[in-house]
């Protein structure tokens, strides 16, 4: 099982939480369903579709030099706020975004964030147009470092601090640590776990948003929560897959 | 424990690992391909 989102709940749930899924299920996706069932991932409240097929994705990784190729194909449509907007969400107590192309995504937060108070993190890997305007729905975002890039920045730390957010929010910069910014503005860096042997570095990402939903639920203070996010990514990355 | 959702994309992942080439191979197949290049030249 892959994708950002199913990564994500994976690790929530290797952890410990109590973690729920939601997005489109085709039915017939039986090998799909087992996996969740066997971590423990409630997906009761997915939409399930009659067509499409599971989104797949082929990643070919070099062992020589880490790099990923990632071909993916999927038919089947994107999760929508028609749907999201029908559920009762009340009884949770964070919910996690990855940004898409989708302009309902701010829809999704705002009725998490606005009208059941609950805090709302998100994920932005893509430099999408007009995906800034998702920030004002987020209490915590997780920016990629491909984001940073995008927007001119050498370092996270810069990127970090000149970023329009006012909330939580995290890069991640591989090798190099990750970086956060608290409400306040404080900085925080944790350097990256040192002599680690890649097995698989597909979803440490996922892994470190995990890990700081993960610290921030359990009470953790920003730095505590960054330095927690970053020991799971670096022992992620040292096994196949996100759980184990 | 927290009860936590996430909402997105779940993928089907096929994941294939890339081995480096041998050493070996790395030195040897150069020059036999050079070698085998010019002997089809000059056959031809």
């Amino acid at each position: 099982v892959g994708g950002n989102a199913a990564n994500a709940v994976m690790k929530l749930a290797w952890l410990k939480n109590e973690s729920c899924w939601l997005g489109n299920l085709p039915d017939h996706a039986t090998w799909v369903r087992q996996q969740l069932d066997h971590w423990d991932v409630d997906y009761s409240l997915a939409q399930e579709l009659k067509q499409g097929h599971l989104p797949t994705s082929f990643i070919t990784l070099p062992e020589e030099t880490g790099s990923r190729t990632i071909v993916h194909h999927r038919d089947m449509p994107e999760y929508d706020a028609e749907h999201f907007l029908k559920l009762d969400i009340r009884a949770f107590d964070w919910l996690h975004f990855e940004a898409r192309k989708l302009v309902e995504i701010p829809q999704m937060m705002s009725k998490a964030r606005g009208m059941c108070g609950i805090p709302v993190s998100l994920e932005i890997e893509k430099p999408h147009q007009g995906v800034e305007a998702m920030f004002e729905y987020a209490d915590v975002i997780f920016f990629s470092k491909e984001y940073a890039q995008s927007r001119g920045f050498s370092n996270a730390n810069d990127f970090l601090k000149a970023v329009e957010f006012h909330g939580i929010a995290t890069c991640a910069w591989g090798a190099l640590g990750a970086w956060a910014k608290n409400d306040f503005g404080q900085m925080f860096y944790a350097p990256a776990k040192e002599n680690v042997h890649v097995v698989d570095s597909v979803g440490a990402g996922d892994v470190f948003n995990a890990g700081m939903v993960d610290g921030i639920c359990r009470g953790m203070d920003v730095e505590s929560a960054l330095q927690h996010a970053v020991l799971l990514a670096g022992d992620s990355v040292e096994h196949e897959g996100v759980v184990w | 424990m927290a009860r936590i959702l996430t909402i997105g994309v779940l993928t089907e992942d096929i994941v294939n690992t890339v081995k480096p080439t041998p050493m070996k191979i790395q030195r040897y197949a150069r020059p036999i391909i050079i070698v085998a290049w010019v002997a089809m030249r000059r056959m031809q």
